[in-house]
């Protein structure tokens, strides 16, 4: 595989991934359908086929799939629309395919659905484009052609990235990895619509950690989740401060460092994996307030300034100051740069954090 | 309760040259205290808030994935704390100081007396209970 097929096969994963309007037409009916059989691994599974039109039998058995028998118009558009308009009150995501259509189920049935479909037809381009299907990009293959009818994602890293790193697997592998993703994808939305039920807001350091996503899968799981439940929860979810990304970035430098985590109270607002470790934030946090239940019976302790735990094998440092910052490294001798460099950019941090520089 | 033992003796003398240094703490490994010696005195709270750290401390690096703890280090603005644990028999070794006290030489010194104290860990810990023959 190119480095060319990689990009057009990661447009084509992003176009059915966020519900693009598809067209595959090719001279002969077999070859359009077959072409989406070659790649109609790229739907999400876990999204209800509905599936209208000379159905191959291939297709018919998908499990789960609605099939649309009725061949009148007016009846195909009605169940597409009850099947759409149930998306917003929590069910599936539908996906639509309509074999062989005509250039009139295109023009009266399909236009009215805005996205989640992809149509098989032998009818060349000019017989069914009008100004409410006007195709965007092409693709073209030697037995047919992918039009799509909505512009292609511009960041399409994370398609790209799957895909390469499938690059050498078998098809079932190769399904099953994209599978993967798009479930973690979906499955992440719905926890964050449930978590923000009972919160006004995250933050997307406490989504990150507790999803275990990524700066880009976010966007993702934000971008799909909307396309899918039409909620759009990018207001709700508060970015990283641009100074604490920066903090995160050139700690980064410390080669002995796991993991960072700052905390503004209980709300933790910057948070970086450098290396693969299971440890909850939150225990940090746990530690400071086991600290403090000391401080009320001691006299004379004064603000909680630093702690520090050495094991065999990992150090673990928080320093309060009075954001508190969390830090995993490597055992090693390197304590000192770590506070070093809270000490050197803790002004920044604390007016990112709202609160007032030190004196 | 208090048992002066030769290597006790010594431990407390090599602590002596620890400028600033309040209290003196020995907790066995599930945190039950063993000995303790304070310049004036130590609230109880204090002693059972140390043995609550040292619990949390543990519980948190056994979560990390990491070993056991070797040393826990607890700063204030005015207080300093400091928790060494035998590698082997998991008894605890706590220093509490003022801010004055030099952390260096305090975190050197404790690592160092600590291996004189195994005796005393064995003087001072309850007796196993007997086991039944068959």
């Amino acid at each position: 595989m190119t480095v060319v097929q990689d990009a057009w096969e990661a447009s084509l994963l992003a176009a059915i991934w966020h519900r693009s309007r598809i067209v595959i037409q090719a001279p002969l009916l077999e070859s359009a359908n077959n072409l989406f059989s070659l790649w109609s691994y790229m739907i999400p599974r876990y999204r209800t086929f509905v599936l209208c039109g000379e159905i191959p039998k291939t297709a018919r058995y998908i499990k789960g799939a609605k099939l649309i028998e009725n061949k009148e118009p007016s009846a195909q558009r009605e169940a597409f629309e009850l099947s759409y308009r149930e998306e917003e009150l929590g069910a599936s995501p539908i996906q639509i395919v309509y074999f062989d259509a005509e250039p009139d189920a295109l023009r009266d049935v399909l236009s009215a659905i805005p996205q989640g479909w992809i149509v098989t037809t032998s009818h060349p381009r000019e017989d069914w484009e009008n100004d409410s299907l006007r195709v965007k990009d092409v693709l073209s293959f030697a037995d047919g052609t992918f039009f799509f009818l909505d512009a292609v994602q511009d960041d399409i890293f994370i398609e790209r990235r799957l895909l390469q790193e499938t690059r050498d697997n078998s098809e079932g592998v190769k399904g099953f990895k994209v599978q993967l993703k798009q479930s973690e994808v979906h499955l992440a939305f719905q926890a964050m619509l449930t978590e923000l039920e009972s919160a006004s807001s995250l933050t997307q350091s406490y989504v990150s950690e507790t999803l275990n996503v990524r700066e880009r899968t976010l966007a993702k799981i934000l971008a799909i989740g909307n396309k899918e439940r039409r909620i759009d929860l990018s207001p709700y979810i508060r970015n990283t401060a641009p100074e604490i990304v920066d903090f995160l970035k050139d700690i980064a430098s410390i080669k002995e460092l796991y993991l960072a985590a700052l905390f503004d109270g209980e709300e933790l607002i910057g948070y970086a994996k450098y290396r693969d470790i299971n440890f909850p934030s939150q225990d940090f946090l746990r530690v400071v307030r086991s600290v403090e239940a000391f401080a009320k019976g001691a006299s004379r302790t004064g603000p909680l300034k630093y702690v520090e735990i050495n094991t065999r094998n990992l150090n673990i440092q928080v320093c309060v100051q009075p954001i508190v910052f969390g830090f995993i490294l490597e055992a090693g001798p390197n304590p000192l740069v770590v506070r070093f460099k809270v000490d050197e950019a803790l002004d920044q941090l604390l007016r990112a954090a709202g609160k007032a520089p030190s004196p | 309760m208090i048992i002066q033992t030769p290597k006790l003796a010594f431990v407390l003398e090599r602590l002596s040259y620890l400028a600033d240094k309040e209290g003196f703490v020995l907790f066995g490994p599930d945190g039950t205290l063993l000995f303790s010696k304070f310049e004036g005195s130590a609230p109880s709270e204090v002693l059972v808030s140390i043995a609550e750290i040292i619990q949390i401390a543990n519980g948190i690096a056994s979560a990390a994935g990491a070993s056991d703890l070797n040393q826990m280090q607890v700063e204030w603005q005015g207080r300093v704390l400091l928790i060494h644990k035998h590698p082997d028999r998991g008894f605890h070794v706590v220093l509490l100081g003022g801010k004055k006290l030099n952390i260096g030489l305090a975190k050197i010194l404790i690592k160092e007396v600590t291996p004189s104290l195994e005796e005393v860990f064995d003087a001072l810990k309850p007796p196993e209970p007997a086991r039944r023959t068959p």
